[in-house]
C-alpha cells in the first residue's frame, strides 16, 4: 500500500504533463475492465509505450482497475450480453465478425464487450476529473500535502529513495 | 523516524535540488517529443519474446491439451510422447500416441506412431482449424502397457457393466406368503363383492317384475270380468253384439299382460348373461391374484418373465451408452452462447453471430490411415470430415478396411445440407472374424474369456435428424468359453449352455429419432438364461405358487356356491311360462 502510495506521489511530483498522467489513468481503466489477452489491450500497450504516457501512474492504476472490474464482473457480463444481443446493433456486430479484426478481438465475448464499454466510459470521464484534480493537487495541495507528517516520513523512507526515480 | 534525520533529508534534498537545478533548466528548455521511440522498440522486442516463448513451449501446452481432453473423453490416460510444430509448411505432428483401455489398463486400446496434420494458414487467420491432410500410422490396438493407464476414480460405463453382471436371483425360499397374502389387496374379494351387490339388485328387480299377488290379482279381475260376459252371452246371444267393447277391452288387457311377460324374457337373458360374466371373472380372480402375487418375486410371466426383469435390454450398458451418447447429441449447434475463461477478468459467455466465412471451425479435408498388428491391417481413408458439418460444403466420407486374419470393412457418409438436414448412411460388415482369448464379461468370480470362435457383424442404416432406422447383427460362431473356476450356480449353467451354442447372436435395431431412440435389443443368449435360471428357479417356484395359491384359497373362501345364480333364472322362467300360460288360456276362450 505504502509502495503504491510512493509511486502516486512521485508521479504527481513528477514534471510530466496533467495530461500525461491523466492519460495513463484512462487507459489503465480500459487494460484493466478486460480480459488481458484482447487485441485492444495489445493496441493500448503499443499507445502507452510509444507515446509519452506515464508509466509508473499507468502501472498502478491497472491492478486497482483490475480489481474494480473484478467486483463489476457480474454487471459487465450483463451490460456486454445486452449491448451484443440488442436487434438493431446486432448487423454492425454480424459485420465486425466477419472481418479479421473482429475475429481476433474476441469483442463477441460478454466479458470483453461489457469491459470495454465500461472501461472506455470510465477512461472518457476520468481524463479531465483526473487532468483537473492533478492540476488542483500541484498548485493548491502540494505545499499543504507536503507538510503532513505522514508524507514527510514517507519521503525520508527508503522506499521513496527506491521509487525515486521510477 | 526522528526529527535530526528529517532536518538531514531536507537538507540534502535541497542541496540536490540546487545541484540539478541547471540541468532540469537545460532539459527544460529542450522539450521532448511526443514520441517515446525506445518504447515501439520494448514493445516489438517484448512481443517478440512472447513469441519465441510461445513457439518454443507449444509443443508441450498442445500434447498437455490433448492428454488432459482425451483422458477426460475416453476415461483412461491418454499419452503423446511429443509434438513438432512446424511453420512452412504449417503442420502439426503427434509422436507415439497412446490411449489407455479404461477396462483393462495395462493395455492400450489404441496406439499411433504418428498423427501428422498438416494445417491451412488462411484458415487459421479466421481461428479455424483445417488440416488439409491428416496421415495416421502405425495403428495398434491391444498393445501392452508399461504402466497402469487407469484414471483414477474409473469410468462410469465399467459401473453400468457391473450392474449388469451383478444379477441376483430372488431368493425364492425365504419369501413370506403369509403376510404377502395377508396384506394382497386381492382382485376376488372386490369381484365377488361387485357380483353380491348385482346378484341383489337382479333379484330385487325381478320380483317386483314377477310379483305373485299383484299377477293373481289381475288374472282375478280378467277372470271375473271374463264369467260376468260370458254369462251375458248366454242369456242372450245378442248381447255379444252390445258388450263387443267390453270383449275387446277383456282381450286388450290379456295381450298388454302377455306382452309384458314377453319383454321380460330379453331382460331375463341380458341379467343372467350379465351374471355369468361377473361370475367368469370371480371365477379367474384367484388365478389373477396368483399372477399378480407371484410378480413380487419375479414371477409374474414365469421364468421368462424373471428373465426380462433380470436380463432385459435396460441392463445392457451398451445400449445404455448409445442412448446417453444420442441424447447428448446436439444435432443443430442451436447453443446461443458458450463459456469460455481466460486471463485474468472473466472472458464471460459467447454470443453467436452469423459466419460468413463458410467454413467449418474444425475441418479434415483428408484423412489417411494405416497401422498393423499381428492379427490385423488397417487401411483407412476419410474426406471432408468437420465440425460444423454443415458447413463444410460436401458429405463427409470414411472408409476403413480391416485384413489379416479376417475382413471387415466400414463405410460412413454423412451429407449435412443444412443445420437441420442430415443424411448418414453406415455400412459396416466383418466377415468371419477368427476370436482368441476375448474378454466376453468380467464377474466376481473372474473373467469370461472365448477362446476360440469365428465373430460376423452386419450393421446397416441411415439416420437422419428426425429419423433413425439402423440394423446390427452381431454374432458369435462356434463360441468356445472359459469360465471362472470358482463359478456355481445359474452362472455356471450360464457358461455351460453358452458352450453348448453353435452360434451368439444379437439383434439390435434403433428406430425414432436422435432425441428419442427406441432402441431394442434381441440375443438367443435370452433363452440360454432362461433355461440356466430354470434349472435353478423352476421347482421352487413352482413350491412357492402353491403355497401363494393354498394361502389365496383360504383368504378368498368357498366360491361354488356363487354358482347357484343360475337356478333363480330357472326358477323365474318357469314363473313367467306358468303366467303366460294362464293368459293364454283365457285368450283362446274368447
Amino acid at each position: 500500500m505504502l509502495t503504491i502510495l510512493a509511486k502516486i506521489f512521485k508521479a504527481l511530483n513528477s514534471e510530466q504533463s496533467p495530461n500525461q498522467l491523466a492519460i495513463a489513468i484512462s487507459l489503465a481503466a480500459v487494460v484493466g475492465m478486460t480480459p488481458l489477452l484482447s487485441l485492444h489491450n495489445l493496441f493500448i500497450f503499443l499507445i502507452v509505450l510509444w507515446f509519452r504516457v506515464n508509466l509508473t501512474m499507468f502501472l498502478v492504476s491497472w491492478p486497482l482497475f483490475t480489481l474494480l472490474g473484478l467486483l463489476l464482473s457480474s454487471p459487465i457480463q450483463s451490460l456486454g450480453n445486452m449491448v451484443l444481443q440488442e436487434p438493431s446493433l446486432v448487423p454492425m456486430w454480424e459485420s465486425f465478425y466477419n472481418t479479421l479484426i473482429g475475429r481476433w478481438s474476441d469483442f463477441y465475448y460478454k466479458g470483453v464487450m461489457g469491459g470495454l464499454i465500461l472501461g472506455t466510459s470510465i477512461a472518457i470521464i476520468s481524463f479531465p476529473i483526473s487532468k483537473a484534480l492533478i492540476n488542483k493537487y500541484r498548485y493548491k495541495w502540494l505545499e499543504k500535502i507536503q507538510k503532513y507528517q505522514v508524507v514527510r516520513m514517507l519521503k525520508a523512507s527508503k522506499l521513496w529513495q527506491l521509487y525515486g526515480d521510477a | 523516524m526522528t526529527n535530526n534525520n528529517l532536518e538531514k533529508e531536507k537538507q540534502s534534498t535541497s542541496a540536490k535540488s540546487s545541484q540539478d537545478k541547471p540541468k532540469k533548466e537545460k532539459e527544460q528548455k529542450q522539450p521532448k517529443g511526443i514520441f517515446r521511440w525506445w518504447g515501439v522498440a520494448t514493445f516489438f522486442g517484448l512481443i517478440g519474446i512472447f513469441g519465441l516463448a510461445w513457439f518454443l513451449l507449444a509443443p508441450k501446452l498442445v500434447a498437455n491439451s490433448i492428454e488432459q481432453l482425451g483422458s477426460e473423453v475416453v476415461g483412461a490416460k491418454v499419452e503423446v510422447a511429443n509434438v513438432e510444430l512446424s511453420l512452412a509448411p504449417l503442420a502439426v505432428t503427434l509422436n507415439q500416441l497412446q490411449i489407455a483401455d479404461a477396462d483393462q489398463p495395462m493395455q492400450n486400446i489404441f496406439e499411433a506412431s504418428q498423427i501428422k496434420m498438416s494445417l491451412d494458414p488462411a484458415a487459421l487467420l479466421w481461428k479455424k482449424i483445417v488440416v488439409e491432410e491428416l496421415n495416421l500410422s502405425g495403428a495398434k490396438s491391444g498393445s501392452p502397457r508399461t504402466s497402469s493407464g487407469a484414471l483414477e476414480g474409473g469410468r462410469r460405463s465399467v459401473q453400468a457393466v457391473e450392474q449388469m453382471i451383478d444379477i441376483k436371483v430372488p431368493e425364492l425360499s425365504q419369501a413370506d406368503v403369509e403376510k404377502l397374502v395377508s396384506d394382497a389387496d386381492l382382485i376376488t374379494l372386490k369381484r365377488v363383492e361387485t357380483f353380491k351387490q348385482e346378484q341383489s339388485r337382479v333379484r330385487q328387480e325381478w320380483s317386483t317384475a314377477l310379483d305373485k299377488e299383484a299377477f293373481d290379482k289381475r288374472i282375478a279381475a280378467i277372470k271375473s270380468d271374463y264369467k260376468r260376459l260370458s254369462e251375458r252371452a248366454k242369456e242372450n246371444k245378442l248381447n255379444l253384439i252390445k258388450d263387443r267393447k267390453q270383449w275387446k277391452e277383456l282381450k286388450r288387457r290379456i295381450d298388454a299382460e302377455k306382452k309384458q311377460i314377453s319383454g321380460l324374457s330379453g331382460k331375463l337373458k341380458a341379467d343372467k348373461k350379465l351374471l355369468a360374466d361377473q361370475y367368469e371373472a370371480v371365477k379367474k380372480g384367484p388365478q389373477d391374484d396368483l399372477d399378480r402375487l407371484m410378480q413380487n418375486f419375479g414371477l409374474g410371466n414365469g421364468v421368462d418373465g424373471l428373465v426380462d426383469k433380470y436380463l432385459g435390454p435396460q441392463y445392457t450398458p451398451w445400449v445404455n451408452k448409445a442412448i446417453e451418447f444420442a441424447k447428448s447429441f446436439d444435432g443443430g449447434g442451436a447453443s446461443q452462447t458458450s463459456t469460455e475463461e481466460k486471463a485474468t477478468i472473466a472472458i464471460g459467455e459467447r454470443v453467436f453471430f452469423t459466419d460468413k466465412i463458410q467454413m467449418p471451425d474444425y475441418l479434415v479435408k483428408k484423412l489417411v490411415m494405416s497401422g498393423e498388428d499381428a492379427n490385423w491391417t488397417l487401411d483407412g481413408k476419410g474426406f471432408d470430415v468437420g465440425y460444423l458439418p454443415w458447413l463444410t460444403g460436401k458429405p463427409a466420407k470414411l472408409n476403413l478396411q480391416f485384413g489379416g486374419k479376417g475382413q471387415a470393412s466400414f463405410d460412413l457418409d454423412s451429407n449435412w445440407q443444412s443445420s437441420s438436414k442430415m443424411n448418414t448412411q453406415v455400412d459396416a460388415k466383418v466377415n468371419s472374424w477368427p476370436i482368441e482369448s476375448m474378454q466376453l464379461m468380467a464377474t466376481e468370480e473372474g473373467n469370461w474369456i472365448i477362446n476360440s470362435g469365428t465373430f460376423t457383424a452386419d450393421i446397416s442404416g441411415q439416420m437422419s435428424l428426425q429419423q433413425i432406422n439402423l440394423n446390427a447383427v452381431f454374432a458369435v460362431r462356434t463360441p468356445k468359453l472359459e469360465l471362472p473356476s470358482d463359478l456355481s450356480g445359474w452362472r455356471k449353467s450360464l457358461g455351460e449352455g453358452i458352450n453348448q451354442q453353435e452360434q451368439i447372436d444379437f439383434k439390435l435395431t434403433a428406430s425414432g429419432s436422435l432425441v428419442d431412440p427406441k432402441i431394442r435389443l434381441e440375443s438367443n443368449l435370452e433363452k440360454v438364461m432362461q433355461n440356466a435360471l430354470g434349472e435353478q428357479v423352476k421347482q421352487k417356484a413352482a413350491e412357492l405358487k402353491g403355497d401363494v395359491k393354498a394361502k389365496l384359497t383360504e383368504k378368498v373362501g368357498d366360491l361354488s356356491s356363487l354358482q347357484d345364480y343360475a337356478k333363480e333364472f330357472d326358477q323365474w322362467k318357469d314363473k313367467m311360462n306358468a303366467q303366460l300360460k294362464v293368459l293364454e288360456q283365457y285368450k283362446v276362450k274368447i
